[in-house]
C-alpha cells in the first residue's frame, strides 16, 4: 500500500513540477511577446517624436505604458543612444541605464529587459527599452505551487481512502484466504472455508478455493476411509502384504505379515533366506521356482504353501504377487499379499472327502442297481420261459392260456420296468454309449412291431398298419438302442388307444435342399432325412402337458388315475438315445382324444457297410417254420435251461444241454471230427458259470471249428456286449430273454448258414 | 584652446606687453576668422535642426508615384540657403526608398522643377504668395520658414515656440498637392485650418 502510495505521490509531483516548468516557460514566452509588441507599438508611435525631436510626444507615448503594470521602467534614446524620454515619469536618469544595450530580451534579476529598435520605412531613428517585472510571474508561480501541493496532498489523502476501501473489497478476501490455505497447511484441516465477500472475481477464487478444499477434503475421506478398509479388510482376512526389492533383496513386510508367518519382527531380518526359513521343508523348492517363475515368464504369483509355527503346528499360506520391471525388462520389484488359507484349505479337504464318499456312494448305487436288476430279472428269465412254453401248447386250455398271457405281460413290463431304471441312471450319468452300425431303419421298425406291438394290438382290436415310402432307409445307429425307441413309441401308442382305433407308422424322407427348389433330386448335395411317424388315435396330449412329455417320470396327466402303469420313464430314455443319434423326436397332438403323433427325424446314411443285421426281417406271422438246428444250450440254472431245451425243441431244433464249460465243451468236442466241423450249429450259453465265463467257451469252440453262438447274459451294458462280440457270439441277449427275441436270433443265424454254402460269411461288426 | 595655449606658451620668451598684443591679435584673427566660417559654412544651430527635419518629411510624406522609381530624390532650395553644407552632410549617403537623394539650389522660383520638397528660405519672402500660387497643385512639399507661410496656401511652416522648433501644416494645400502626410507626423505638428 505504501509503496502505491508513494509512486502516485511522485507521479503527482513530478506532474505538478512539469506543468510548473511548462507554466514558467509559456508566461515567460508569453510576457516576451507581449513586451515584444508593446514595444514595436511605442517604437511605432514614437518614430515621428524622434524624427522630429518631440521629447514631450514620446513621454506622452511612453505614458501609455501605465496600462500595462508589469512595466517597470521604459526609456527611448535617440539614434546617439542618448535618452530621449522615460517612463515613469518620476524614474530617476540613474536607474535607466546610460545607452540601451545591444537589441533583443535578457533576464536580469527579477526583470525582463527588451530592447528594441525604432525603425521608420527601414531607417533607425533609435531604442526602446522595456522593462518588465517579473514578480507577477512568480506570483502565479507561488499560487501555482500551492495549488500542486494542495492537488497532491488531497490527491494522496483521497488514494489513501481509495486504497484502504478497495483493500476491504481485494485485500483482505486474500490475506483471508492466504490465512485459510496457513491453515489447512498448518493442520491439515480441510473443513476449514474461507468467507466469500461478493461475487466479483475475488468472490469466485474464494469460491474456487473452497470447492478445492472441499474436493481435497473428500479424497482424503476416502483414501482414510479406503485405508481403514483396507487395514480392516487385511486384519479380518489374515492378510498382509509384502514388498520386495529384487535388486537388494530386501523384503518389506507389513504388521500383519509377522503373525502370519508366526515370527517377530526381530526373528524376520528381511531377506527371502528368512521367510524361507520359516516355510514347510516339503514346499521350499517349490517356493522358490514359483518367485523364480514369476520374474523370469512376467506372470504373476499364485502359490500355496506351508508354514511351520515355532511350536510345530502347521499353516497353510497362500501368496499372490505381481513382479514389477524396470525400462530394460529386469525385474526389479515384486509386490503382493500372503493370507492364510488353512480354514478353507480344511474346508476343501474335507469338502474333497466328501465329494470322494459321494462319488464312491454313487458308485455304489450304480453297482447295487446293476445289480438289483440283474438279481430282479434273472428269476424272470424262467418265468417267462415257461409262460412261453405253456402258451405255445396247444393243450393249454383258452382261459389258463388268457391267464398265462397275463403273466408273460406283466413280468415283461417288470423286466422293462428294471431295463428303464438301468438306463435312466445311465443317461443321468452320461454313460449311455451306443454301438452304430449301418442299419435299414425298416427291418429295426419291423423287428419292433412284431415283437412287442403287433400281438397286444390284435388284443385290442387295433389296426397296425406301417407305409414306408422313404428311398433313403439306412441309417446310422445303435440298433438295440433304436428298437428300444421304435417299441417305446409303439407300446405307448398301443397303451393310450383306445379299443378299435389305429396306429399309423409311417417311414418317409425328407429331402432339404441347399439353396435349390427342386424336391425329389437326390443329388449328392441334398441331404436326407429319415421320419419315423407313428400316429394313433388315441386320448391324445392336453397342449399344457405337451411340452413336458419327453421329461423323466413324466406320463401324460398324472392325475388321471386310469393306472397306465410305468415309470413315464420311456420318452425321456427315447428323447435321450434319439439326441445321442443326432436326431431329433417331437411330439404333436391336437388336444385331447385327438389322438397324438410322435415323429422321430433321423439322417440317413448310404448303405455303403453293410452288416450282418442289416439284412430285412420279416415279418410273416411266426408260424414260418424253422430250419432245424443243432443247439448246445450252456445254462447253470436248470430251470432255465430246461425252458430253453423245450421251447427249442418244440420249434423243430436238436438240443443238448450242458450245466458248466467242461460238460459243454465235451459235448462240443465229442465228436472226433478234425475236419472243423461242430457237432452243434448254435452255442446258446449263459455268461455266468460255475466253472469259468461263457465267453471263454465260445472262443475255445470259434477256434476248434465254425460254430455261431448267442450269448445270454443278466447284463446289457456296453462292455458286456462288446466283450461277447470279441469273443465270437453273434447275439447278446439280456436276461430275461424274451423267447421270440431269441428265436429270430436263431432264425437268422439259420439263414446266414444257409447262405454259407454260395459265399463266405459276412463279418459282424 | 589647447593649440593657442600651446601657440602662447611657445612666446614665453617675449615680454608681457609682446605676448598681449599677440594674444589680442590672435584673438582677434580667431575670432573674426571663425565669425567669417560660421557665416558662410555652418549654419544657425536652428537651421541644423531644420535641414534634419527637411531629409526626416521625406519619410512621413507619400508622394504619388509620377516619377520614375530610379529617379533621384530631390530636396530643392529656393532663395537663399541657410543651411549651407550642412543639408547635404546630412543626406549623403541616405536612400528613401531606395532612392538617391540630390540637393538643389535655385535662385528663381521658375527653375524649380521636379521637386519632391521645396524649401523656400526668407529671401523669397516678398513673392511667397505667387510663388505658392504658381505651384497650386502640383505635388511639392513646399516647407518655409517664413511667417504665415502656411496661412498663405504653403503646406509645412517651421515656427519655433519656447525655444524649440515646431511645425504647422496646412492640410488643404497638402491635399490639394495629392500629397498624404503620416498621421505620426501630424501628432508632432500643428495643424493650420
Amino acid at each position: 500500500m505504501l509503496v502505491i502510495l508513494l509512486t502516485s505521490g511522485f507521479a503527482i509531483l513530478l506532474m505538478g513540477t512539469a506543468l510548473i516548468f511548462y507554466e514558467v516557460g509559456t508566461f515567460r514566452r508569453a510576457l516576451m511577446s507581449n513586451i515584444e509588441v508593446l514595444a514595436q507599438i511605442i517604437g511605432s508611435n514614437s518614430t515621428a517624436a524622434l524624427a522630429f525631436d518631440d521629447r514631450e510626444n514620446a513621454n506622452e507615448t511612453l505614458r501609455a505604458l501605465a496600462a500595462e503594470n508589469q512595466i517597470t521602467a521604459a526609456g527611448i534614446y535617440d539614434r546617439n543612444d542618448r535618452l530621449f524620454a522615460s517612463f515613469p515619469k518620476a524614474i530617476s536618469a540613474a536607474q535607466l541605464p546610460p545607452a540601451p544595450g545591444p537589441d533583443g530580451h535578457r533576464f536580469d534579476h527579477s526583470h525582463l529587459v527588451t530592447v528594441q529598435p525604432i525603425l521608420q520605412d527601414g531607417t533607425r531613428l533609435g531604442t526602446i527599452y522595456l522593462q518588465a517585472d517579473l514578480g507577477q510571474m512568480s506570483r502565479r508561480l507561488s499560487v501555482y505551487g500551492i495549488l500542486l501541493l494542495v492537488v497532491s496532498v488531497c490527491s494522496f489523502l483521497g488514494a489513501m481512502a481509495l486504497s484502504a476501501a478497495l483493500q476491504r473489497r481485494i485485500s483482505l478476501p486474500i490475506l483471508e484466504l492466504a490465512k485459510v490455505a496457513t491453515a489447512v497447511s498448518d493442520r491439515h484441516d480441510y473443513s476449514v472455508r474461507a468467507a466469500k465477500h461478493g461475487t466479483d472475481e475475488i468472490g469466485y477464487l474464494t469460491e474456487a478455493f473452497n470447492q478445492m478444499l472441499a474436493r481435497i477434503g473428500e479424497s482424503n475421506a476416502a483414501l482414510a476411509a479406503s485405508e481403514e478398509r483396507l487395514r480392516l479388510a487385511l486384519e479380518g482376512s489374515r492378510t498382509g502384504t509384502w514388498d520386495w526389492n529384487l535388486l537388494i533383496n530386501r523384503l518389506t513386510w507389513d504388521d500383519y505379515m509377522y503373525p502370519l508367518f508366526g515370527r517377530t519382527k526381530e526373528e524376520f531380518d528381511g531377506t527371502i533366506e528368512s521367510v524361507l526359513r520359516v516355510v514347510h521343508p516339503n514346499d521350499r523348492s517349490k517356493l522358490k521356482r514359483a518367485l523364480r517363475d514369476a520374474a523370469e515368464t512376467e506372470q504373476d504369483l499364485n502359490i500355496d504353501f506351508r508354514v511351520v509355527d515355532p511350536d510345530g503346528a502347521i499353516r497353510y499360506m497362500a501368496s499372490r504377487g505381481r513382479v514389477f520391471f524396470d525400462n530394460a525388462g529386469k525385474a526389479v520389484r515384486m509386490t503382493g499379499v500372503s493370507m492364510d488359507v488353512t480354514a478353507s484349505k480344511q474346508i476343501e479337504e474335507a469338502l474333497s472327502k466328501a465329494k470322494e464318499a459321494a462319488e464312491m456312494a454313487n458308485k455304489e448305487k450304480d453297482e447295487f442297481l446293476a445289480i438289483v436288476s440283474h438279481e430282479l430279472r434273472t428269476p424272470l428269465t424262467p418265468v417267462l420261459a415257461t409262460v412261453a412254453m405253456l402258451e405255445s401248447d396247444k393243450t393249454v386250455p383258452p382261459d389258463v392260456a388268457r391267464e398265462l398271457e397275463l403273466i408273460r405281460r406283466n413280468v415283461e413290463m417288470e423286466a422293462r420296468l428294471i431295463d428303464d431304471l438301468l438306463d435312466i441312471n445311465r443317461i443321468v450319468r452320461g454313460k449311455l454309449e451306443l454301438h452304430r452300425q449301418v442299419v435299414d431303419v425298416r427291418s429295426l421298425l419291423g423287428h419292433a412291431m412284431q415283437n412287442y406291438c403287433l400281438a397286444a394290438a390284435a388284443k385290442k382290436g387295433i389296426r397296425v398298419s406301417m407305409n414306408a415310402t422313404a428311398s433313403e432307409t439306412h441309417v446310422l445307429v445303435d440298433s438295440s438302442r433304436m428298437t428300444q425307441v421304435f417299441w417305446n413309441l409303439l407300446q405307448n401308442a398301443c397303451k393310450f388307444t383306445p379299443r378299435g382305433g389305429a396306429i399309423d407308422v409311417r417311414v418317409y424322407n425328407e429331402y432339404r435342399h441347399l439353396g435349390s427348389t427342386n424336391a425329389k433330386n437326390g443329388d449328392a448335395e441334398t441331404l436326407a432325412g429319415l421320419i419315423v411317424e407313428v400316429k394313433d388315435t388315441g386320448m391324445g396330449i392336453g397342449p399344457e402337458t405337451l411340452p413336458r412329455i419327453f421329461n423323466a417320470f413324466e406320463q401324460g396327466e398324472r392325475s388321471r388315475g386310469k393306472g397306465f402303469g410305468g415309470l413315464g420313464l420311456g420318452l425321456a430314455i427315447s428323447r435321450a438315445i434319439i439326441e445321442l443319434h443326432g436326431g431329433s423326436i417331437s411330439a404333436v397332438s391336437e388336444g385331447k382324444d385327438k389322438g397324438a403323433t410322435f415323429l422321430v427325424r433321423l439322417n440317413c446314411v448310404k448303405p455303403g457297410l453293410t452288416t450282418g443285421t442289416d439284412q430285412p426281417v420279416s415279418i410273416s406271422p411266426e408260424t414260418t417254420p424253422a430250419r432245424p438246428m443243432r443247439v448246445l444250450v450252456v445254462e447253470d440254472h436248470h430251470d432255465t435251461a430246461e425252458q430253453f431245451a423245450r421251447l427249442l425243441k418244440r420249434a423243430g431244433h436238436e438240443v443238448t444241454c450242458a450245466g458248466t464249460i467242461k460238460e459243454a465243451q465235451t459235448y462240443a468236442l465229442v465228436t472226433p471230427d478234425r475236419n472243423q466241423t461242430c457237432a452243434f450249429d448254435i452255442l446258446i450259453s449263459d455268461l455266468d458259470l460255475p466253472d469259468g465265463s461263457g465267453l471263454e467257451l465260445m472262443r475255445n469252440l470259434a477256434q476248434r471249428c465254425s460254430i455261431r453262438g448267442i450269448a445270454i447274459s443278466g447284463h446289457g451294458m456296453k462292455e458286456d456286449i462288446d466283450g461277447s462280440m470279441a469273443a465270437g457270439f453273434s447275439y447278446h441277449i439280456t436276461k430275461p430273454v424274451n423267447w421270440s427275441e431269441l428265436r429270430s436270433a436263431i432264425e437268422k443265424i439259420g439263414q446266414e448258414v444257409s447262405l454259407e454254402s454260395d459265399r463266405p460269411p459276412p463279418r459282424l461288426v | 584652446m589647447a593649440f593657442l595655449k600651446a601657440f602662447v606658451g611657445r612666446c614665453a620668451k617675449c615680454d608681457l606687453k609682446t605676448r598681449l598684443r599677440a594674444w589680442l591679435l590672435l584673438s582677434a584673427i580667431v575670432l573674426f576668422g571663425a565669425m567669417k566660417v560660421c557665416a558662410q559654412t555652418a549654419p544657425q544651430p536652428e537651421y541644423q535642426v531644420k535641414a534634419v527635419f527637411l531629409f526626416n518629411f521625406a519619410q512621413f510624406v507619400t508622394w504619388p508615384s509620377q516619377q520614375p522609381s530610379d529617379a533621384p530624390f530631390v530636396i530643392g532650395i529656393l532663395g537663399d540657403d541657410p543651411f549651407g553644407s550642412y543639408l547635404d552632410e546630412t543626406v549623403r549617403g541616405e536612400k528613401v526608398n531606395n532612392r538617391s537623394l540630390t540637393i538643389q539650389r535655385f535662385r528663381r522660383n521658375a527653375e524649380a522643377r521636379n521637386c519632391n520638397i521645396l524649401f523656400i528660405g526668407q529671401s523669397e519672402r516678398d513673392r511667397v504668395a505667387q510663388i505658392l500660387s504658381s505651384r497650386k497643385g502640383r505635388s511639392v512639399l513646399t516647407v518655409s520658414d517664413i511667417d504665415g507661410f502656411a496661412d498663405l496656401g504653403g503646406m509645412i511652416q517651421f515656427f519655433t515656440e519656447k525655444n524649440k522648433i515646431r511645425m504647422r501644416i496646412n492640410l488643404d494645400a497638402v491635399k490639394a498637392g495629392n500629397l498624404k502626410i503620416s498621421s505620426k507626423l501630424l501628432r508632432v505638428a500643428e495643424v493650420a485650418h
